[in-house]
């Protein structure tokens, strides 16, 4: 009964004009945002925050959401058509690229677009049920924790792999290298910096997945006697819809992604990019024929793109009731919010329930809007598909060196995205997989700064893992799933050793 | 001709030997800077620890692949690189970003556009010409117009 | 003698009447402030506060751009090379402009030399937050507990060689205790590290941490500030617990690069000191927790080469390593 005066509430703050508008107004420039490869949502929000200085603040928290969910929406767009990942959706390239080349982007659009959809109001729900003593749990978390659920992304990283382990292997490990350059956080040392003073922060992961699968992509492709992939009278609104076995072999994996990412997006710094890669293991590893992925699954797509608009939505839960900010644009609705004299905080539920319900209807009138807004949409990306490539790639280098530029206003990083395009370019000649290493780069300073801090707080006690529940529990999943993959891969090799055996007899 | 013919093909042993051996130089190297950092002890781990076992696995890894190449019959299978779109690609982005700050973005763009189209495979010269005032255009509406970002229009 | 000292003065007079033709003229076209943090921080959020006013004085464009990287040395950098015209502003906090500078080699400005003073235009001093389970109500009982057992206590910080690392250093060393120092990246990391338990205490930023104090989640025991905080008045200095003398504030400033015209700089300073004047900028700059300050080009001068030997001995107090 309550939760209906609650919802009615926030019905009736959500559908005020105002509230609509700036809805509107956040999900559109955020889809636009997320569209364009490379230009990050916190550019956006840098732009419109002083928007929010002379609005009221549920109006002000609307928009910035909006913008920020909206952004992830449109993320998977580039990922899908033109292999250009932003970091939220590298995940989304493996499967929805080789989709696109088999002439079936737009169904991948269609999907992902219902598993955003799917993934975001199951998320509104359960932050509407659980946030705050799912919040309150995700405090007791201490570094050791915070160590295990590294190793546990890690043991996911090898599922993710396709082709040789032992090269997805190496492929980790130099990410986590490269993680490492900058100032080291527990002594202040600079490593592999060179002498120079903007690699103190380390190398942008933005910069990183654009090289590495997006100029990288540009340069083996430029110039090859092509026409486009796909033709014009190809696209009928038909192609564009998923066939009954799509839906039938997407569905359960819209769901389990769902639960993973709104899971993961409670935890405090866990994020997005964690939980698309779990949607991305947990289906790998449930699939009955695992080799499918990496060549167009749809599972593959929709997983991680579900689990990260879950998670998107999700961590609304720490930013909101702990006063946690899980990024720079959480960081800056808290900060907006506080000019306001509202302060974030276990009781802010009960003391703003306009602002909070307001928020949450708003997130699903945002969403519906994204979708009316995305699928018409649909048709339009993929004919973009249809330009020649010589056309096509001009274009695209501009956006990725633009939006390289508007993250750090760094000319550096424009030669940056460069190098690791020629490195990209080297590693697909060699077989190597940037995927894998877009994750150890992700999960390398974690992994370190984790197991160093656990180590001074334990004050040098290794045990400390295996002593405190959470941790030790993690561990323990992660040991089954590690041993899982392991039987599974040697079964497959020795099934392919006896073929190859029978086949020289 | 197909980009992508061996998709699906197990890695040659050529690239397994080459991969190897990047591999092991890039550990190689990681290494010698990794252990010019202080290592400190397991319990309280300086800044040279992590890397410099992440380094050695590298440089292990690295052996056991190019192990692998030479235990296979070496099948005599070139890796065809084209330079040709590499080095345009390269002298297009480098003077975008040598152009961005000091001339502005428009006369970037315009440069990126024309030099990049000249990795395509057949040289159209009206056809780049077209393409960069278009984008030119575009890239003004969406980055200065729309999304008003700080950046410099055009300075001669 | 008498001939050339009268064309040196004619040369002067033609100098100075050229510069206040340029004084008279600016600003003629828009001017940038470099913020050498990522949006939504105080900085940051200082300056697009600040832009608007700017703008409405002046009628030309304020724009706010966002350089972060190596705790603000990178933004502090590309103000340093850029042209000393009034076009291009630094606001900054004291790192970039002291602590960096001695902490980092790769850095290749001077703070004194390449850069011209504009305006002290605020400061703001850190709270000593501890873990509630922690016995410890006050700062003399704080102190009691680590002396008992040093090393034990671990105490939390926004990252190496920041200005909430260095206040525990300070607090250290005038108390004379040995708190362990562990540091994480950024300030609300270490906020949630003594929330959780894994670490006891924390000097920190006090905006962050205000909501998880005001809800009972952390206890403030003292801020590090000679007088009381505008937005915590309830809480006591650490001066008034017995560390008599204890001051450690960040402070947000505005430097132009070297060669900036002086004229430009008196107007910049006199614009931006009317506008911290105002009763509800200073409403609003209080609310993100500045205490705003303001006067001449020249005691902001003073008071930075005073600051810069200040946190130089910090450093070395924190065990970093000093070129």
């Amino acid at each position: 009964m309550k939760f209906l005066q609650h919802l009615a509430l926030g019905i009736d703050v959500a559908f005020t004009a105002q509230n609509l508008l700036y809805c509107f107004l956040g999900v559109t420039l955020g889809n636009l945002m997320g569209v364009i490869p490379g230009v990050g949502a916190v550019a956006a929000v840098s732009i419109l925050l002083p928007v929010t200085y002379y609005i009221p603040p549920s109006a002000g928290l609307i928009m910035l959401a909006g913008l920020y969910y909206g952004a992830i929406y449109g993320a998977v767009t580039g990922a899908i058509l033109l292999n250009i990942p932003h970091t939220v959706s590298a995940v989304e390239c493996l499967d929805g690229y080789p989709m696109a080349r088999q002439g079936r982007a737009g169904v991948a659009l269609f999907m992902t677009t219902i598993a955003s959809l799917c993934g975001s109001v199951v998320g509104i729900i359960i932050i509407a049920i659980f946030a705050p003593p799912v919040a309150a749990v995700a405090l007791t978390f201490e570094s050791p924790d915070y160590f295990a659920l590294v190793i546990l992304g890690m043991t996911g990283a090898v599922a993710l792999a396709r082709g040789s382990p032992l090269r997805s292997f190496i492929m980790i490990l130099v990410g986590m290298l490269i993680g490492l350059v900058g100032m080291d956080v527990t002594s202040a040392q600079p490593r592999f910096t060179f002498g120079v003073t903007q690699f103190m922060d380390g190398i942008s992961i933005g910069v990183i997945a654009m090289g590495l699968f997006g100029v990288a992509e540009l340069i083996a492709n430029a110039g090859w006697v092509r026409t486009s992939q796909v033709r014009a009278s190809d696209i009928t609104w038909r192609s564009l819809l998923p066939t009954r076995s799509d839906i039938r072999a997407a569905w359960p994996a819209i769901a389990r992604g769902t639960f993973i990412g709104a899971l993961f997006g409670v935890l405090p710094g866990a994020g997005a990019v964690l939980a698309s890669i779990m949607g991305y293991t947990v289906e790998k590893q449930l699939a009955a024929d695992p080799s499918r992925f990496g060549k167009g699954a749809i599972e593959g797509v929709v997983a991680p793109e579900a689990a990260a608009n879950a998670a998107c939505q999700t961590s609304f839960v720490p930013t909101l009731t702990l006063g946690i900010p899980t990024d720079p644009i959480t960081a800056v609705m808290l900060g907006a919010l506080m000019i306001k004299g509202i302060s974030p905080g276990p009781e802010f539920i009960g003391a703003h329930p306009d602002i909070f319900w307001g928020l949450l209807v708003s997130f699903v009138i945002g969403n519906v809007l994204l979708v009316i807004w995305h699928i018409p949409f649909i048709r339009l990306w993929v004919k973009l598909l249809t330009v020649p490539f010589d056309v096509l790639y001009p274009v695209v280098l501009v956006f990725i060196c633009i939006g390289v530029y508007t993250i750090h206003s760094s000319v550096l990083d424009i030669f940056l995205v460069l190098l690791f395009g020629c490195v990209g370019y080297g590693m697909r000649l060699l077989r190597f997989e940037p995927a894998p290493l877009l994750i150890g780069l992700v999960l390398g300073p974690l992994l370190e700064a984790y197991l160093r801090r656990s180590m001074i707080v334990s004050h040098g006690d290794p045990l400390v893992f295996f002593e405190r529940p959470i941790s030790g529990s993690i561990l323990v999943v992660s040991a089954i799933v590690l041993a899982w993959t392991f039987r599974k891969s040697f079964k497959r090799e020795r099934a392919a050793l006896e073929a190859q055996s029978s086949g020289a007899q | 001709m197909t980009r992508d013919r061996d998709a699906d093909a197990t890695p040659s042993a050529g690239q397994d030997l080459v991969g190897g051996l990047l591999t092991i130089a890039f550990g190689g190297f990681a290494l010698s800077k990794a252990l010019s950092y202080p290592m400190g002890s397991a319990l309280r781990m300086g800044p040279g620890f992590f890397p410099a076992i992440l380094s050695c696995l590298i440089i292990v890894l690295g052996v056991a692949l190019a192990l692998h190449a030479l235990q296979r019959r070496m099948a005599r299978q070139a890796i065809e690189v084209r330079l040709r779109p590499v080095v345009t690609i390269a002298i297009a982005v480098a003077a975008f970003a040598l152009m961005l700050e000091r001339f502005g973005i428009v006369p970037a763009t315009i440069a990126l556009v024309l030099i990049s189209s000249l990795a395509a495979s057949r040289l159209r010269l009206w056809r780049s010409l077209i393409l960069a005032v278009v984008m030119t255009g575009a890239v003004y509406v969406i980055f200065i117009v729309v999304l008003q970002m700080p950046l410099t229009v055009m300075n001669w | 003698m008498k001939k050339s000292f009268a064309w040196l003065a004619t040369l002067a007079l033609v100098l100075t009447s050229g510069l206040s033709a340029a004084a008279a003229a600016y600003p003629d076209k828009p001017i940038h402030i470099i913020v050498p943090y990522t949006p939504g921080g105080t900085v940051d959020l200082l300056a697009r506060a600040m832009a608007p006013l700017l703008n409405k004085a002046w009628g030309q464009q304020i724009v706010v751009e966002n350089r972060p990287g190596a705790g603000g040395s990178v933004g502090a950098e590309y103000v340093a090379q850029a042209p000393g015209d009034g076009y291009t502003l630094l606001l900054s906090t004291n790192s970039p402009l002291t602590t960096n500078v001695i902490l980092f080699k790769s850095i290749k400005y001077d703070p004194l030399r390449d850069f011209v003073p504009v305006i002290l235009a605020g400061q703001n001093a850190l709270v000593l937050a501890v873990n509630l389970n922690l016995p410890a109500k006050t700062v003399p009982e704080l102190i009691a507990l680590a002396k008992k057992e040093p090393g034990k206590l671990i105490g939390a910080s926004s990252g190496n060689g920041t200005t909430s690392h260095l206040s525990l250093t300070e607090f250290n060393k005038r108390a004379g205790v040995k708190i362990t120092h562990v540091p994480y990246r950024g300030g609300v990391p270490s906020l949630t590290a003594v929330i959780s338990g894994e670490a006891q205490l924390v000097f920190s930023d006090i905006v962050p941490a205000l909501p998880m104090i005001s809800d009972g989640r952390l206890r403030a025991l003292a801020t590090t500030g000679l007088s009381r905080s505008g937005v915590t008045p309830d809480v006591p200095t650490l001066d008034e617990s017995g560390l008599k003398g204890f001051d450690v504030t960040a402070w947000i400033g505005m430097v132009a690069p070297k060669g900036t015209p002086a004229d430009v700089v008196d107007k910049l300073n006199a614009k931006i000191n009317e506008i911290l004047k105002q009763p509800d900028f200073r409403q609003y700059i209080t609310k993100i927790g500045i205490d705003p300050i303001g006067d001449t080009q020249q005691a902001f001068g003073k008071y930075l080469a005073a600051q810069i030997p200040v946190w130089r001995q910090r450093a070395i107090d924190a065990g970093l390593k000093v070129e």
